[in-house]
């Protein structure tokens, strides 16, 4: 089977760890948990083309991000990069993680989620916003990690695309 | 909390803080937050503890330095229980096995085998003994092991840089085990401790034990060759192991650097891996002296380096403890401290009013180290003791003369300020004399009153912050020990409130944390810790601590593996203060808003129920 390792990116509770044990488990856990270290999970999505198994690299704290982002990134074929919706400053950090990224890994597929969709009372991202994103080529995937919306989508997604990239090691 | 005499010392820390916050937030929250004030929303949800920090974030680094001392120490806890945490990830994948392996009746026999051990003298079981420390095994385990067998289970041939398995094989006790998580776990934990410990990419971690399986680690050019083995690494697994991986990489650099995360490419090395399953029922009990025994130290010394680290770590945090408890004692010096591999030696100088601290020490170390104090009782009337001591200690800079008469310490000539500020905090020094009187001495470079005064508010906040309030199970209430040491908060609380007077640089903000210890739901935790909170809360405000300085926050339970039951149930206080000038602008500002009290109550009703609104 093919593997590939992917990353979670984004500013603290924006909903990474919630987002992959949606994926992973299906099941949503309202406990806010910050750990530190990485934490790994595995899941098998079947492709058109073949199964891949993404090995699924989420960290823990936000603190760590800047003291181990190079080896938490080393071989990934991409990256979930995520904003929280009510929090419309997680945006500006995002633009920055994409920078890092491109350091670390050249030009790697990724794909960008909005989360905590549920929250619509709160919801804080405007039209303007979402599309300069659009135009950006960013093309936001509203998600919830709460009801499970386009979570599936959004690891296809990105599953797919890694396919069409070759991970060999530089 | 940070004094004035080392704050230049966490500057760069600081900085490092602030690229981190820079990174993470921006200033986009402090518009929205004080839209939400205005409007007088009283009831926001979830992120309002965060936005809050932030807002203040932006202002100033008020929150960055308070809370600097307490994120250093959350992280060096963090990592301090980080290795084991995630062998406890790994564990429940390849653990059941071991279960069954290691049955009750072996760990009896263990049991046994260890007490008829403990009672023999004699060359060999020294010999063993050593052996068995190197390994870092338990002796009884180890004796046992080494007459029985070792076995390798699992050969895991890993991408160094992606940490995705390549290939692997399993013996038949591991048909199931999911080594793909392992694998990357594997890559992961050797980041962690690269990054823990500051160890370079050569320093590799190269073992990581649990129960009496230990994973061997071999770092390659391109791949890493990890081996799982029950019972003792020995020469032959390890040797075989690092033949292996350079074969691999020699002989099949082609499917490496083609590897594109597809297993299936991967079949040709499994023979060579195979060759790794190395099992032998019976290792010979007893060789005569062999020359690998001293080659072996060597290797094995430096393959045990990067544990040691964490073990030293581990170690520090209690000497630190012992350190401070030492401090906390009357008319105690503690003039130097050594720790060899298996014991710390405390030098200190004690009145011979003062107590034995052995007990507590000892207590601190539990059965890993053995604690020796080296009290010197000195009748600290005698001049010729004290000057001793005074010299010895501080190694003035500018040698002043000291003379000591009932109750004074005389000081003529020069004395560096810095040098007089450690004088007057020292515990020993003003348990002995009320007054150091410098009258006839030049301070350099002097403390204005002002700073003197600093270093007063600082021995108080140090003081409150240091306290913890432990509770019984589920109750919100204290005993009465727990009680009396809730008074002292208090009086202590309330002389920094009187020495601030209203001077929220000093005083700024009384920061309640709430915990639950690990029984019952959530929910019920998060309840328990906020009532505890309250508890405190109530108290402070009955004895006329102002209530709009107050913040409590329930935390629930927050897993410490460190720290027993008792110690969970706790809360803790710490006294926040805004240091810069421009801090205290922005205060004053804020209470131009003029809000009214019970807006502020509902905002600090807020700050304090973050979490529940969260699961509701
Ligand atoms: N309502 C809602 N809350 C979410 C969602 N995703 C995450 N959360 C909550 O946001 C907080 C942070 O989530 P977490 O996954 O730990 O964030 P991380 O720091 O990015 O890993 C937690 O309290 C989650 O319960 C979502 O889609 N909707
Ligand atoms: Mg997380």
């Amino acid at each position: 089977m093919i593997s590939r390792k992917i990353c979670m990116l984004g500013s603290f509770a924006v909903g990474k760890t919630s987002l992959v044990k949606r994926f992973v488990e299906s099941i949503f856990s309202e406990k806010y948990k910050t750990t530190i270290g990485v934490q790994i999970s595995k899941k098998v999505v079947t492709l058109t083309a073949a199964d891949v198994q993404l090995l699924i690299w989420d960290i823990e704290g936000a603190d760590d991000f800047i003291k181990m982002k190079t080896r938490y990134l080393s071989g990934a074929a991409g990256c979930i990069l995520v904003v929280d919706g009510t929090r419309p400053n997680t945006a500006k950090t995002a633009n920055e993680l994409v920078e890092l990224m491109q350091q670390e890994l050249g030009d790697k597929p990724f794909v960008f989620l909005i989360n905590k969709h549920d929250l619509l009372h709160e919801w804080r991202i405007d039209d303007a916003q979402l599309k300069l994103w659009q135009a950006n080529g960013w093309a936001p995937i509203f998600t919830s990690a709460k009801t499970g919306e386009n979570v599936e989508l959004a690891f296809h997604q990105l599953a797919e695309r890694t396919l069409k990239e070759s991970v060999k090691p530089t | 909390m940070t004094t004035i005499l080392n704050q230049s010392a966490s500057s760069q820390q600081t900085d490092e803080l602030k690229r981190l916050r820079e990174l993470v937030l921006g200033d986009e929250y402090r518009d929205a937050i004080e839209q939400v004030v205005d409007k007088g929303f009283s009831r926001n949800v979830a992120d309002v503890v965060s936005e809050a920090i932030e807002i203040r974030n932006q202002q100033d680094d008020t929150i960055g330095q308070a809370l600097a001392p307490v994120v250093d120490t959350a992280l060096k806890k963090s990592i301090e229980k980080s290795p084991q945490s995630i062998v406890n990830v790994i564990f429940p994948i390849i653990g059941p096995s071991i279960r069954k392996a290691v049955s009750s009746a072996i760990l009896d026999l263990l049991l046994s085998i260890n007490q008829l051990i403990e009672r023999s003298v004699g060359i060999r079981s020294l010999k063993w003994r050593i052996e068995a420390w190197r390994e870092g095994t338990p002796y009884a385990k180890y004796i046992l092991l080494k007459n029985i067998k070792y076995r390798v289970d699992q050969v895991f041939l890993i991408q160094k840089e992606t940490g995705i398995l390549m290939a692997s094989m399993n013996n038949r006790f591991y048909q199931d085990a999911d080594n793909d998580l392992v694998s990357s776990m594997l890559t992961a934990i050797n980041d962690f401790v690269i990054d823990s410990f500051n160890a370079t990419e050569e320093e590799t971690l190269e073992r990581i034990r649990f129960g009496d399986r230990v994973i061997q680690i071999n770092v390659g050019q391109k791949v890493i060759l990890a081996v799982a083995v029950t019972g003792l690494v020995s020469h032959e697994v390890k040797e075989r192991a690092i033949e292996t991986l350079e074969s691999i990489e020699l002989n099949q650099q082609d499917l490496i650097a083609e590897f594109d995360g597809d297993t299936e490419t991967m079949h040709a090395v499994l023979p060579a891996l195979e060759n790794c399953l190395v099992e032998k029922k019976h290792i010979q009990a007893e060789k005569k002296s062999r020359p690998w025994i001293a080659y072996s130290l060597v290797l094995v010394g430096a393959l045990w380096l990067t544990l040691m680290g964490y073990q030293s770590w581990v170690v520090n945090q209690k000497i630190a403890r012992s350190i401070s408890f030492i401090k906390s004692q009357q008319a105690v010096a503690l003039l130097g401290h050594k720790l060899e591999s298996e014991q710390v030696t405390f030098d200190l100088l004690q009145d011979p009013s003062s107590g034995d601290l052995s007990a507590q020490l000892e207590a601190i170390f539990g059965n890993d180290y053995r604690v020796v104090v080296n009290a010197t009782y000195a009748n600290l009337d005698q001049n010729e003791v004290w000057l001793n001591y005074l010299n010895n200690h501080y190694r003035f800079t500018n040698k002043p003369q000291m003379d000591l008469a009932e109750g004074i310490l005389f000081i003529r000539g020069e004395i560096d300020a810095n040098d007089l500020a450690k004088l007057n905090q020292d515990d020993l020094v003003t348990s002995k004399f009320t007054t150091i009187d410098v009258s006839d001495a030049r301070v350099v470079s002097p403390l204005t009153a002002e700073q003197l005064r600093n270093i007063e508010i600082s021995k108080l906040k140090n003081k409150i912050n240091a306290v913890q309030l432990f509770f019984e199970t589920s109750k919100t209430a204290l005993n009465p020990s727990e009680q009396s040491k809730l008074r002292v908060l208090a009086e202590d609380l309330l002389e920094l409130q009187r020495m601030a007077n209203g001077d929220l640089s000093i005083l700024g903000q009384v920061l309640i944390l709430g915990f639950a210890d690990s029984a019952g739901t959530a929910q019920k935790n998060l309840n328990l810790s906020e009532d505890r909170a309250k508890y405190v809360s109530d108290y402070f405000v009955a004895q006329g601590i102002d209530q709009n300085l107050i913040v409590i926050h329930p935390m629930g339970h927050v897993d410490v593996k460190n720290l027993d039951a008792k110690q969970q149930r706790r809360v803790t206080v710490s006294v926040i203060s805004s240091r810069s000038g421009r801090a205290e602008k922005n205060i004053e500002q804020e209470g131009q808003l003029d809000r009214s009290k019970a807006n502020q109550e509902s905002e600090r009703r807020l700050l304090s129920k973050e979490s529940e609104e969260d699961s509701s």
